[in-house]
């Protein structure tokens, strides 16, 4: 558990600003750098991030000392995220293929003139972030949650609020389906240069 | 082992959910196997790249810009806490003030009566003047009533006396009390009704 966090919380619960305005400044880029991974676009990100931490900041009492501060955080991230893709897309069947034929929308990062390498570097993570896009929303968070954000299979499934064995079916299937894509691009890409 | 295990255990490896012996038997496979060797590679790419998907930074001033949203949360606890010296100040005040206002209310000769600005005071001596007419009803605590003109509402006298002059009349009901601590009571809670009507109304 994170010391830190427990000290601001136990801080901001007392009325201290400050001390929530570290916790901001803390995650803020993570949960939105999350958030964008999860619906796609940066003003919905950036909507998300703030409703987060507003709700964060509105529930301070609800928070008990002791508990876990960062899994709390992605959970109403999460649940905030999952409700607009609800909106958006009324249906999202659960034992939906992990590769839909509608893609969702992405907004590919900008790409400025660099080094060969670098530039492929790029490309791959742009692709990569195109793929995990196009995961169904359930698949998207485990995986964005265990790599990047680096959550425990135990707090990933306790802020999806699924069996831990599920949170592993879901890490192994969704890592093979981009391995898979990333081998294809990457075999793709050698042809194109040969 | 075969590659269907190895390549189940390399996923284990990524999350630290692995045994030391399932570890080197593993590690002996790969030695062994290329094909298994690429998968861990391709692993390997792939969640470098993933972690690289988090590298987004929020827009500039974000913090800032979620610290004005704040509303100012007031919960039970915060907000009687601050009010605390306020309400027990509050509280002593009413305590202290309402016997100080019954004793020097019961030590001098009252009148309430709601056409009070007709009666005219003389000392302990209340007046209602020739000519006036009192229509509602009079209460008067140790003093003397003198009735020149008419009084048409009831009277009740605590520890008075009443004094009708020549063309004095009063056609009303009267009642003499004792001056009974329940009597005074009424009296007193009467004359702090009058004052706290005149300070809502805002008229003397």
């Amino acid at each position: 558990m994170d010391l830190v966090d427990q000290k601001l919380m136990q801080k901001a619960k007392r009325g201290d600003q400050a001390a929530f305005a570290e916790l901001v400044d803390k995650y803020g880029d993570k949960i939105y750098a999350y958030l964008y991974r999860m619906v796609g676009n940066r003003e919905d990100a950036l909507d998300l991030a703030q409703e987060t931490f507003l709700r964060i900041y509105s529930n301070l009492q609800n928070f008990k000392l002791g508990q876990p501060f960062k899994p709390w955080l992605y959970r109403i991230a999460t649940n905030l995220a999952i409700d607009l893709l609800r909106k958006r897309q009324p249906v999202i069947a659960l034992d939906a293929p992990l590769f839909a034929d509608e893609p969702l929308r992405l907004e590919l990062a900008e790409q400025g003139p660099g080094p060969a390498e670098q530039h492929e570097q790029a490309e791959l993570a742009a692709y990569l972030a195109q793929k995990v896009a196009e995961l169904p929303a359930n698949y998207r968070s485990v995986i964005l949650l265990r790599h990047g954000h680096d959550l425990s299979y135990q707090e990933i499934a306790e802020i999806l609020q699924v069996p831990v064995s599920t949170i592993k079916t879901r890490l192994f299937r969704a890592r093979e389906a981009l391995r898979l894509k990333l081998i294809e691009e990457r075999s793709l890409w050698e042809a194109e240069c040969k | 082992m075969n590659c269907q295990d190895a390549r189940r255990l390399l996923h284990h490896v990524l999350d630290d959910e692995i045994t030391l012996p399932s570890k080197r038997q593993l590690e002996s496979h790969l030695q062994a196997c290329s094909s298994c060797r690429n998968v861990e590679s391709s692993l390997d790419r792939l969640t470098t790249a993933l972690e690289q998907l988090a590298d987004v930074s929020a827009p500039q001033g974000f913090t800032a810009h979620v610290m004005q949203q704040l509303q100012p949360v007031r919960t039970y606890t915060s907000f009687f806490s601050r009010m605390r010296g306020v309400c027990a100040a509050a509280l002593l005040f009413l305590l202290l003030a309402t016997p100080v206002f019954v004793w020097s209310t019961l030590s001098s000769p009252q009148l309430v009566a709601d056409d009070r600005q007709v009666i005219v005071q003389e000392g302990n001596r209340f007046i209602v003047p020739y000519g006036e007419v009192v229509k509602g009803d009079v209460i008067i605590y140790k003093g003397i009533l003198e009735i020149q003109g008419e009084v048409q509402g009831s009277i009740k006298t605590v520890d008075a006396s009443i004094e009708v002059g020549p063309n004095g009349s009063h056609s009303g009901v009267l009642r003499r009390v004792d001056a009974s601590p329940k009597a005074k009571l009424a009296v007193a809670l009467a004359e702090l009704w009058e004052k706290v009507k005149c300070l809502l109304t805002g008229n003397d």
